[in-house]
């Protein structure tokens, strides 16, 4: 099994982020950023790679944008800033992953679209390590409220460490542990830090892709 | 006199071992406490009393900044949550990383190569 830590949006080198990731055991991680960076690496055997994040108030341009955007990246991911653009990230098939905000929440119908749609929902360790007491408190219990939901509609999900500086990873052990005590389903815990994203998109951008089930041989 | 449980009423213990990560070097003292302060946020006094937490002080080893805690089993995964969240100790940011859990200290020493 190969672990993949998919959000990591900080502007740090990429040198020392991937060092540290190497070091707390990750295959590969994915450093998200607005403009987006799309070189491939192999840094001492891990797997760097650029993503894009869009970050918007406008529930329409989530759509126009993952769609221009989507064959130029590996992973798209949508900042959940409100409940509209949760909306519009999970009635959109070409994002990846949405990373839900402190203060916005997804309900029933949008976790059946992400199951739908194939879009994970993110859940961002970094909330809670910068944050503490009542605010803490507060964040623990949306995600909770999350959890509840991907784990009763089987949505996908992502465990991530939605670091902002090495020093804000954390080892996949740990986003295992910290998925189960948030009360993922333990069986599917693994799919959360795992390269499904990146296996599924590397093979739909490598060209003999057409549609789910139908590829050019 | 000392005082004796019997053996079928003994608790299971997992032991946790973990490596500290950080530019400077850490004291025991400052890491335990740092550590302890961040269970109590996350478990609060009766999850930790409840959870058994225990450092075992000799087993620290400064120079690769290893150490060993034990606890129930039930409470593992709230326990490694708990030294997760530790990003600094005094002015040093750190990084806990829990390297192997194990039913006793020579299968852990064993499987880590200790």
């Amino acid at each position: 099994m190969k672990y993949y830590d998919y959000c990591i949006l900080s502007d740090s080198d990429a040198a020392e982020l991937s060092a540290m990731a190497a070091k707390l055991g990750w295959n590969g991680i994915c450093i998200l950023s607005r403009s987006g960076k799309t070189d491939n690496v192999k840094v001492g055997g891990l797997d760097v790679f650029g993503g894009l994040l869009i970050e918007t108030d406008k529930a329409a341009e989530v759509r126009k944008e993952a769609m221009r955007q989507r064959k130029k990246f590996h992973v798209v991911a949508v900042s959940g800033s409100s409940e509209d653009v949760n909306r519009a990230a999970v009635e959109t098939p070409e994002v990846d992953i949405l990373l839900p905000q402190a203060h916005t929440k997804i309900d029933y119908v949008m976790a059946k679209l992400a199951r739908e749609n194939g879009v994970s929902i993110g859940f961002e360790f970094r909330l809670l390590l910068h944050s503490s007491g009542r605010e803490r408190s507060r964040i623990f219990s949306a995600m909770t409220e999350h959890a509840k939901l991907v784990r009763k509609f089987r949505s996908p999900f992502v465990i991530t460490s939605g670091a902002l500086s090495e020093w804000d990873m954390r080892a996949p052990s740990e986003m295992q542990a910290f998925g189960r005590v948030l009360g993922l389903d333990p069986l599917r815990i693994i799919e959360g830090v795992s390269d499904r994203i990146i296996l599924h998109n590397r093979k739909r951008l490598g060209g003999k892709y057409i549609a789910p089930g139908v590829e050019v041989e | 006199m000392k005082l004796k449980r019997m053996p079928s009423m003994r608790d299971k213990k997992r032991y946790i071992t973990f490596r500290l990560h950080s530019k400077n070097p850490i004291l025991y003292s400052e890491m335990s406490g740092a550590a302890m302060k961040s269970m109590l946020n996350w478990m609060g006094e009766e999850g930790i009393s409840s959870a058994r937490v225990r450092f075992i002080r000799n087993l620290w080893n400064a120079r690769s900044r290893t150490g060993w805690l034990t606890c129930l089993p039930a409470a593992v995964d709230d326990v490694k949550t708990a030294l997760a969240l530790v990003h600094q100790i005094g002015d040093d940011r750190v990084i806990f990383q829990v390297l192997r859990v194990s039913g006793t200290i020579k299968s852990g020493k064993g499987k880590l190569g200790l």
